[in-house]
């Protein structure tokens, strides 16, 4: 049921886990320290005729251990709580540090929704097991025990009745427990089925509207959530007979310990003030068993979270790192970065890159040309290191790409991509990523040079216009002077641009094209082309099909000598 | 208290299951106290060796309570839930029936304020259950106990009532207090927690490409420490009630026992009474103890319910007329000097934004086709939007068949209209029924047809369940392409006379882009209807009857494709670009075989 692999694995952790079950025992002993001072208490008043006076000193121990019980219980429950946030808050850091590890290739695309849904409401989700199932589970093993060896020092027999009882408790809450599941598998899935459609329905209300099926679909909600509800209902009139078996075998043997006692006092076979003691044990005796099962319904969900999210994080990094870890040469790369014979395979079998050899001039502006699917993008992820080549190698200056260290090599690149991303945040802070601490003239200078500074004419707070989800939205064109604003102010050796598609307004278009080639000037720059006019302006020209290089050269040489590009350029 | 009253369960359930639910809940308590009772008076009876025929009935009461309160036990859990589903099911058809008059306008387009109100219902469904069920079966418990101990001794009732408050309601209060301020910037900071995280996934090429990731994680890590804080500051105030509640049952045993002995002394009251009071109160607690605990989620139950309750009283966007005039056969839309500006665009957006449309004028006519293109942010989709009535239009005027759309009635309005665009939603159920939201009668072959139309019927055809396949949340999943293909049939299949086709093409490859459209083209001749394309690709719009080239709201150009080709303007140019970037992604391998 507990995944092992949330075992706490800090000493804060061991400790507040140890708190729990510590505290809980002491609770349990208080329990029976109040149940043995009330017992003697009542028998003292009840059949010993004593008087308030006389039974002063039985009170104060009994409002005693009332305070050590309330304290301790309190203690207990505390450690558990801390053992929760502990591991939540840990567990949290280590997400957001592996996710980086593991590397945008695996991260971002179509598993970023399943990944935040795992990072943030799985984790949540764990709050139950850690602070409810775990605790409880060790208490329900040991507090049975302490009971029952008081149990047993005050009447050996009414012990023997608790501990016949005790193994029927995991045993029929397995026998009903297995019943359900394999009743309940099937119905499971047309629960999460039925209660998606009621979520889904009202995210998709301005849908609804616009067909006019608004009002069809209320009584659509309604006899969806009727459906859910039955299926939920016969779901859980199985799930809670194990609740009910619990119970029963606590009340019943409550139930069987009284008449036992009551029949024996009769008898003269036992004192009063141990049959009443016993009694009073009784449901403490089977207490942590009944939380314990009914904490189980509430840790259902942290089992499926568990295991995603250790699935994650076992996931193993990205390689990325560097092997030899070597420094990258200061000024980038001073005599060019060559492709040699690099080959790369996606996961899925598509292979990107097939042996594709090319040189990137130093201080020149390359265009990489090709249909979509042909390996260009690859080549830029392959030279930003979010991916590493299957065979061949990227060379930097004659040296090992492979060998630097990723981090290092990565501050002589500025990316300027498709579409960058817009964190929540100003809009200064979303240029400032490029290069944290840049003072408020180069900030100012690099928006004016990425023609960015238009864009900040028209948002509403200017620099401190919240962008992102809950802030403006900018537009492609918007967001395409933004990723070049913060190339300007990485102001690195290296330029790695992905050209956004052709945008529909020529006027701004030449902007943007005028701020590109000003970027390029005088960097080594990787251009994955979608414009004819970009190829035109380009140094050199590498032309990729089907993950090789079919030609390159200088655009008029490549013109002249009557080959692909020629072909290409000859069409309007 | 208010708002969750307002909201309660019996507003909408009728009062029968919710008061059998409070009622088991309150026999469970019961049960349990007489089992307790029962056990006591018999022990203490039986020290005093009497026949064995006088301890009978207690035996007998031993036993019935002992399976009566674990039968009523599983009787309750299985109503409280019931009620609990049967209830939030009931609030979320009002939403949806009241929700929907306020139309897109007020609910927004980006999903947030809807993702908001299905988490508030949610959180409302604790309401019952850990509150008012509670609550109502505690008060009856304790009374009933009172009851019982005033008949052996008012100041024994004294007593016990002093505790149950303490317990029963200044615990539960003091958790209240101690965390509502707390609780509620716990929530705050994980939803800002959560919305970092979800950043840094979704942006985590950026990150990385610029050496900030380590800083993005370290940051997540520092506010998941700060969530801990607020979580340890919770947790020790609602713990602080708990151990009130513990220590005020235990405390008040004491003192009844301190209370009777005296009494027992003195003759007025028989000693196997003191066994029966202690064990009594003792049971009588455990209906009352959970209540502090359950006070700490009162703050977010109340918070959720008062913003479920204002939505539903929320002003829709556009108002129907008192008297809408007839609305025509729809025919022909016209538009003439439509302005329009959003006021709040999205979220934070502090004050208007630019024009989306200035002055638009156009007609749409049966059996033309009409295509409005321009740059994102030129305001195209804002005409369908208008045309929805998602808003209402301020200067200018939007008329179906010669009448003002303020004039109609906003229902009548949109039977005419048959709309597809990327926002529409997929929604979690199978093909055919996410087909037949648009023409609830259609039989299978109408389906088929409709899929045929927008170019989707291979892809169906291929699905293990072909029509019968459960798509979106829990289903397969489709592709940007597909999901746009089963918006268009689902729009196609309406039948409208006027049908607004918000960028049908867009995720779309080329080669499939160009055969939807020629569809569209197509069936022009029936003659069906008036249609309007909004597209930001060019290609494949050759046939149109009307081109409008609109950039920041403004129409900058429009004519036919030829006349707008040759005329060399934006258009021209816009198109030679489209074509350049095409050719460099797709033509030079076709070229080359």
């Amino acid at each position: 049921m507990i995944d092992r692999r949330l075992w706490p694995r800090g000493a804060r952790e061991r400790l507040a886990l140890a708190g729990a079950v510590g505290f809980g025992l002491l609770a349990g002993l208080a329990a029976v320290g109040q149940a043995f001072g009330l017992s003697r208490l009542i028998d003292f008043a009840f059949l010993g005729g004593a008087d308030r006076a006389a039974a002063a000193g039985w009170l104060t121990l009994l409002a005693l251990a009332a305070v050590a019980r309330a304290v301790s219980g309190a203690a207990g429950e505390a450690c558990a709580q801390e053992l929760s946030i502990r591991t939540r808050a840990e567990l949290r850091g280590r997400l957001a540090h592996h996710l980086v590890a593991l590397g945008p290739h695996r991260v971002a695309g179509e598993r970023a929704g399943e990944l935040v849904r795992t990072a943030t409401v799985g984790v949540e989700a764990l709050d139950a097991t850690l602070s409810q199932y775990l605790p409880q589970a060790m208490l329900a093993a040991l507090v049975p025990l302490v009971i029952l060896a008081a149990v047993y020092a005050a009447d050996p027999l009414s012990a023997l009745v608790l501990f016949v009882t005790l193994p029927l408790v995991p045993l029929f809450t397995a026998l009903v427990g297995s019943l359900a599941a394999a009743r309940t598998a099937e119905q499971w899935r047309t629960l999460g089925r039925l209660s998606a459609r009621l979520l889904d329905g009202l995210h998709g209300l301005p849908t609804l509207v616009a067909l006019g099926r608004a009002e069809d679909h209320a009584d659509e909600v309604g006899r969806t959530a009727e459906r859910l509800r039955a299926a939920a209902m016969r779901v859980l009139r199985v799930a809670f007979l194990s609740g009910f078996v619990l119970e029963l075998l606590a009340t019943i043997g409550t139930a069987l310990l009284a008449v036992q006692v009551g029949l024996r006092l009769l008898h003269g076979h036992v004192e009063f003030a141990p049959a009443l003691f016993v009694l009073l044990l009784a449901p403490e005796f089977y207490k942590p068993l009944r939380a314990l099962g009914a904490s189980f319904h509430a840790a259902m969900p942290g089992r499926d979270a568990a295991a995603r999210i250790f699935a994650l994080l076992e996931t193993p990094a990205s390689d990325a790192s560097g092997g030899r870890c070597l420094v990258a040469p200061a000024d980038g790369p001073a005599q060019g970065v060559a492709f040699e014979g690099v080959c790369f395979t996606y996961a899925g079998g598509r292979t990107a890159l097939d042996g594709a050899t090319f040189v990137l001039p130093a201080g020149r502006m390359t265009a990489l040309a090709g249909p979509s699917g042909a390996g260009k993008s690859t080549a830029a992820a392959l030279l930003l290191r979010f991916l590493e080549p299957a065979a061949g190698r990227i060379a930097v200056d004659g040296q090992a790409l492979a060998d630097l260290e990723a981090e290092a090599w990565r501050r002589r690149i500025a990316w300027v991509p498709q579409r960058p991303h817009l964190f929540a945040g100003t809009a200064r802070e979303n240029l400032l990523l490029a290069r944290p601490g840049a003072a408020a003239g180069e900030l100012e200078r690099a928006a004016a040079l990425a023609r960015f500074d238009e864009v900040l004419a028209e948002l509403p707070r200017g620099w401190d216009t919240p962008l992102g989800e809950a802030g403006a939205r900018l537009s492609s064109g918007q967001a395409q002077r933004l990723a070049l604003a913060r190339a300007f102010l990485r102001d690195a050796p290296l330029l790695i641009l992905d050209e956004p598609t052709a945008h529909l307004d020529p006027a701004l278009q030449a902007r943007l094209s005028e701020a590109t080639r000003e970027l390029c000037r005088g960097r080594t720059a990787l251009v994955v082309a979608h414009r004819l006019e970009t190829l035109a302006s380009a140094d050199h020209v590498v032309v990729l099909e089907a993950g090789r290089v079919v030609e390159q050269g200088v655009p008029r040489e490549l013109r002249a000598a009557g080959g692909r590009f020629a072909t290409l350029w000859g069409t309007p | 208290m208010k708002a969750i009253l307002r909201l309660a369960p019996w507003r909408v359930v009728g009062r029968r299951g919710p008061a059998l639910g409070t009622g088991l809940l309150f026999a469970t308590a019961a049960s349990g106290v007489l089992l307790m009772a029962c056990s006591a008076w018999l022990i203490a009876k039986a020290a005093l060796r009497p026949s064995i025929a006088a301890l009978h009935v207690a035996i007998a009461g031993v036993r019935f309570f002992g399976l009566a309160r674990a039968v009523s036990r599983y009787l309750e859990r299985l109503v409280v839930h019931d009620v609990t589903l049967r209830a939030s099911g009931a609030w979320r058809a009002k939403l949806a029936r009241g929700l929907a008059p306020l139309g897109p306008g007020r609910l927004g387009t980006s999903g947030d304020l809807l993702a908001r109100v299905v988490a508030d219902v949610e959180e409302l469904e604790a309401a019952y259950p850990r509150l008012l069920a509670p609550m109502a079966a505690a008060a009856l418990a304790t009374a009933g106990v009172g009851a019982f101990l005033a008949t052996r001794g008012p100041a024994l009732a004294i007593a016990w009532a002093a505790a149950v408050l303490a317990a029963g309601v200044i615990a539960p209060l003091l958790v209240l207090k101690l965390t509502r301020a707390g609780e509620a910037r716990r929530v705050a900071r994980r939803a800002t927690l959560h919305a970092r995280l979800a950043d840094g996934i979704r942006g985590l090429p950026d990150l990385v490409a610029f050496g900030r990731g380590r800083d993005h994680a370290d940051e997540v890590a520092a506010l998941a420490r700060e969530m801990a804080a607020d979580e340890r500051r919770g947790a020790r105030g609602a713990l602080a009630g708990t151990a009130l509640a513990g220590a005020s049952a235990d405390l008040c045993v004491v003192a009844l026992l301190a209370l009777a002995i005296p009494l027992v002394r003195a003759g007025e009251l028989d000693g196997i009474q003191l066994a029966v009071i202690a064990l009594v109160a003792l049971a009588g607690f455990e209906v009352v103890a959970p209540l502090a605990a359950a006070f700490r989620v009162r703050g977010g139950i109340e918070a959720a319910a008062a913003r479920i309750a204002a939505l539903l009283e929320a002003e829709p966007a556009v108002r129907d007329p008192d008297a809408p005039e007839v609305a025509g056969p729809g025919r022909r839309v016209e538009a003439r000097g439509l302005r329009f500006a959003y006021e709040d665009g999205f979220g934070r957006r502090a004050k208007p934004v630019a024009c989306a449309l200035d002055g638009l004028d156009l007609v749409l006519e049966r059996g033309r086709v009409v295509a409005l293109v321009g740059p994102s942010g030129a305001g195209k989709s804002t005409l369908v939007q208008l045309l929805l009535r998602a808003h209402d239009v301020a200067p200018g005027q939007l008329l179906l068949d010669g009448v003002d759309v303020r004039r109609l009635a906003a229902a009548e309005l949109r039977k005419r209209l048959a709309v597809a665009s990327v926002r529409d939603h997929v929604f979690a159920g199978t093909l055919a029924e996410n087909l037949r939201l648009a023409a609830p009668d259609a039989d299978d072959a109408r389906l088929w047809d409709a899929l045929e139309r927008a170019e989707l019927a291979a892809f169906a055809r291929g699905l293990p369940e072909q029509l019968a396949t459960w798509v979106g949340e829990h289903g397969v999943a489709l592709s940007g392409g597909e999901r746009q293909r089963l918006v268009l049939a689902r729009a196609l299949l309406r039948d409208a006379p006027v049908r607004l086709l918000d960028e049908p093409t867009a995720h779309l490859d080329a080669e499939t882009a160009r055969r939807v459209l020629a569809r569209l083209f197509a069936e022009r001749e029936s003659e069906c209807c008036a249609t309007l394309i909004v597209s930001h690709r060019l290609a494949g719009l050759e046939a149109a009857d009307e081109i409008v080239v609109l950039d920041r709201g403004r129409v900058v150009e429009r004519g036919r494709w030829e006349a707008l080709v040759s005329a060399g303007g934006a258009f021209a140019r816009a198109l030679a670009e489209e074509r350049g970037a095409a050719a460099l992604d797709g033509r030079i391998s076709s070229d080359s075989e």
